[in-house]
């Protein structure tokens, strides 16, 4: 069974953007990008989001100084390819989202079939 | 809500025989190479799943009036059907006069209790309670079946609403735009006329190329991988592609198609319409592709394979999604069409007058409908037109108006009861031309629609042709109530030590036992006054007070269980009864100086004549016959005021509450 590529939440993805943003940073740093100013709760905060989005396999920290560094394992573009194949697996032909026009469905045709086609697309002069 | 099924139905069966016929047509060429022109049908499928009812056919069985279980009596009433089913034979035709009205109904011994609105009858009588169980039941089931509509309808929505939030924050995140691919994606809008920047997004995920329409403006999304496999010329036919969706308003079509599943996701009409619908949009946006100048068929076609091919080899499809496509769905047309070089991706003209044709038409396909509705619903819709009335007692009393003088051309006013909304009517009661109301009794609680027929002195006594009856007057009967009130008072009212006159105690035995007792107990109250003997029912004729007992009479004897006690042997307890005259004067009728005053009414058109003397204080009810011999008077009463059992003969006999009473008339009634 092929495992779904884990989603995140709002706030989550705000610590993602900071982190896609700059190559490694403190916790205090992305408290301080996210929040007008630095508290013991919201270092916390940031903190328990930071384990979780290690947890999901999106953040990876240096704990080799004093102040652990933290930064994306995934990157932004790859992020975005797994949330639209995410949205593809179940609803991509636009059935779900009238705003969604695709070029083509993805169909499961035969070899026969497909030759078929082949041979149509090959006969147009 | 009957009627709103009925529309739902006959729509999707109409929509659902308009899709197979834009389903078959579809290979034709006249459909084939016109995409528009399908898509167009596909739009009118869907719109007919919520054209209204404009026009209805009078043509399905009334299956509940069969089975009966029909629903509101006077939901369902239906005048015509009423004018054919006349039961009583001798019923003739009547000329209705508009002046002669029915008054409000009372019971016969209370005031009229009309009710300004109908309150819901504790119906006893087996089909009335029959149809309110079915009422009930199919209300709550139709309730039910709305609310899982809805609740279903807003979880789509909600789904819809949710899937549509991520993927908008999907292409957010999407932040690198192709700055050459979206210069190209402008200037093929420049070329459908679509003056607006058109970014184009690249993602890193095996997608399909794929248009989105934010509030901003459109979206290009493409597959980095698959751009690269694609050669310039290509991807301009991709990106036309997209265009074309833009440019026909595809995401408002689709909008509104989703709307419609929304609403019916139920009906798999709606779900095919769309899906057919969406299929030939991707055909016209193909058609208006290739329609660019100096665009290659075979590049565009050969292009659309390599996609399909890429899509197929990135990824494996999931069971689900891959199977949804196969068979008539298959792709393969589509090559084929866009193979044709007499594809059109426009309207052709005579197109335009067949759609509004359709269009016009469409709503107008009959709903068929039970019979007569046409004339059902004008009943329906003036319910507050038929007099409603409730009542606790059975004996009913309905009053005739009419001047005087119109009067004299009337030969009697004949009344007609139906039970089941005026499907079947019975005579029930007749009044002579003079007579002021009809008295007549129901056999059982429920519900009587009631109407009033006229014989014209002018008219042939005995026509051939069936009454035409329409119903005036509803009336509830529901005895329910009295009965509990009566058990209430009745466990309360406890006797007292009896006393004589002066206040001392005055005990004595009672000879008579049983049955007799309770009789022996009406006799005293005065009742037995009128009389004489009959074995039908009142409800059958006339119901009036006899001038013949107007009077003072005088107890001559009494016979209680074949033992016979008369006056001049009585004994010293039956003297004051044998004493004590009994007045009659009208309906009112006293025994002595008995507080108990009675309400007396008679029959005399059947044989023997009928009497019934009532006692409201005592909620008692005593019936016999009677018969008038010059000065003498004959009663036969039951004495048992709560037996509705009439004495037939003028017997007492042993074992029964029968009183046979002979009296005298000792003097005239007073003027």
């Amino acid at each position: 069974m092929v495992r779904k590529p884990a989603n995140v939440t709002e706030t989550e993805l705000a610590i993602m953007e900071v982190l896609w943003a700059r190559e490694s940073c403190e916790i205090r740093e992305i408290v301080e990008a996210i929040y007008p100013e630095h508290t013991q709760a919201r270092h916390t905060t940031v903190k328990s989001l930071l384990d979780r989005l290690g947890e999901k396999g999106f953040v990876e920290s240096d704990a080799s100084k004093f102040a652990h560094k933290f930064s994306a394992i995934v990157t932004r573009d790859v992020y975005v390819g797994q949330q639209l194949q995410r949205l593809a697996d179940s609803h991509f032909d636009g059935a779900w989202t009238p705003m969604l026009l695709t070029l083509i469905d993805r169909v499961e045709m035969s070899k026969k079939q497909r030759d078929a086609i082949r041979k149509i697309v090959d006969g147009i002069q | 809500m009957g009627l709103f099924l009925e529309m739902l139905l006959i729509n999707t069966a109409t929509a659902f025989l308009l899709a197979i016929v834009v389903w078959l047509f579809a290979t034709l060429p006249v459909l084939r190479n016109r995409p528009k022109l399908r898509h167009c049908l596909w739009i009118l499928v869907l719109f007919k799943l919520v054209t209204p009812p404009l026009v209805e056919l009078a043509i399905l069985p009334d299956w509940n009036e069969k089975v009966g279980s029909r629903g509101n009596p006077i939901d369902t009433l239906e005048p015509n059907e009423s004018q054919n089913h006349v039961r009583n034979g001798d019923a003739p035709t009547k000329s209705q006069s508009r002046t002669t009205d029915l008054g409000e109904v009372s019971d016969q011994h209370s005031q009229a209790n009309p009710i300004a609105s109908v309150t819901k009858p504790s119906e006893t009588e087996q089909g009335v309670t029959a149809n309110a169980l079915s009422d009930h039941a199919a209300f709550h089931f139709n309730w039910s079946l709305i609310i899982v509509w809805i609740v279903g309808s807003l979880m789509f929505i909600g789904y819809v609403f949710s899937q549509v939030v991520r993927l908008q924050k999907a292409i957010r995140l999407a932040g690198v735009i192709d700055a050459t691919l979206s210069d190209k994606a402008r200037q093929i809008g420049d070329g459908f006329g679509i003056n607006r920047a058109t970014p184009v997004y690249l993602v890193n995920s095996a997608l399909t190329p794929f248009l989105w329409v934010a509030w901003s403006g459109p979206k290009f999304v493409l597959s980095r991988s698959l751009i690269e496999q694609l050669n310039e010329e290509q991807l301009e036919c991709i990106l036309a592609h997209e265009m074309a969706h833009y440019v026909r308003r595809d995401h408002l079509t689709n909008t509104m198609s989703l709307l419609f599943v929304a609403v019916f996701w139920w009906n798999p009409v709606a779900w095919w319409a769309r899906r057919e619908m969406k299929m030939t949009q991707e055909a016209c946006c193909d058609a208006l592709a290739i329609s660019r100048p100096n665009t290659s068929r075979k590049v565009y076609a050969d292009t659309l394979f390599q996609v399909m091919d890429f899509l197929n080899s990135e990824r494996t499809l999931s069971p689900a999604l891959a199977s949804r496509f196969v068979g008539t769905s298959s792709p393969q047309w589509r090559f084929e069409m866009i193979a044709s070089n007499k594809v059109s991706h426009k309207l052709p003209w005579w197109s335009y007058p067949v759609l509004a044709t359709m269009v016009a038409i469409l709503p107008l396909v009959p709903t068929p409908v039970v019979g007569q509705l046409s004339e059902t619903r004008s009943i329906q819709e003036a319910p507050q037109s038929i007099v409603q009335y409730r009542t606790s007692s059975r004996q009913l009393r309905v009053p005739v108006t009419l001047d005087d003088e119109s009067r004299k051309l009337v030969r009697s006013f004949e009344l007609f009861a139906s039970t089941d909304a005026g499907a079947n009517w019975s005579k029930v009661a007749t009044c002579p031309s003079d007579g002021k109301f009809f008295d007549f009794e129901v056999m059982a609680d429920g519900k009587y629609w009631l109407a009033l027929e006229v014989a014209l002195i002018l008219e042939d006594p005995n026509p051939v042709a069936t009454i035409k009856c329409t119903p005036e007057m509803l009336v509830i009967v529901d005895t329910s109530n009295t009965a509990q009130i009566r058990k209430t008072i009745r466990n309360s009212t406890k006797l007292g030590v009896p006393t004589d006159s002066s206040g001392n105690e005055a005990w004595q035995t009672n000879p008579l036992q049983s049955a007799a007792a309770e009789a022996t107990t009406a006799a005293h109250n005065g009742i037995p006054t009128n009389s004489t003997p009959t074995n039908s029912t009142p409800s059958d004729s006339d119901v009036a007070t006899s001038s013949l007992l107007d009077g003072t009479w005088q107890l001559r004897s009494m016979t209680i269980q074949g033992f016979e006690i008369q006056r001049e042997n009585a004994s010293s307890s039956w003297m004051e009864t044998f004493e004590q005259p009994v007045s009659i004067q009208g309906d009112h009728i006293q025994h002595g100086q008995s507080s108990s005053v009675g309400e007396v009414v008679v029959n005399e058109t059947t044989f023997p004549k009928q009497i019934t003397v009532f006692v409201k204080d005592e909620l008692l009810e005593f019936r016999g016959i009677y018969e008038v011999d010059g000065e003498q008077l004959s009663v036969c009463i039951n004495g048992n005021g709560k037996d509705r059992t009439r004495p037939s003969e003028f017997v007492s006999g042993p074992g029964t509450a029968n009183v046979l009473l002979k009296l005298q008339k000792v003097s005239q009634p007073r003027p």
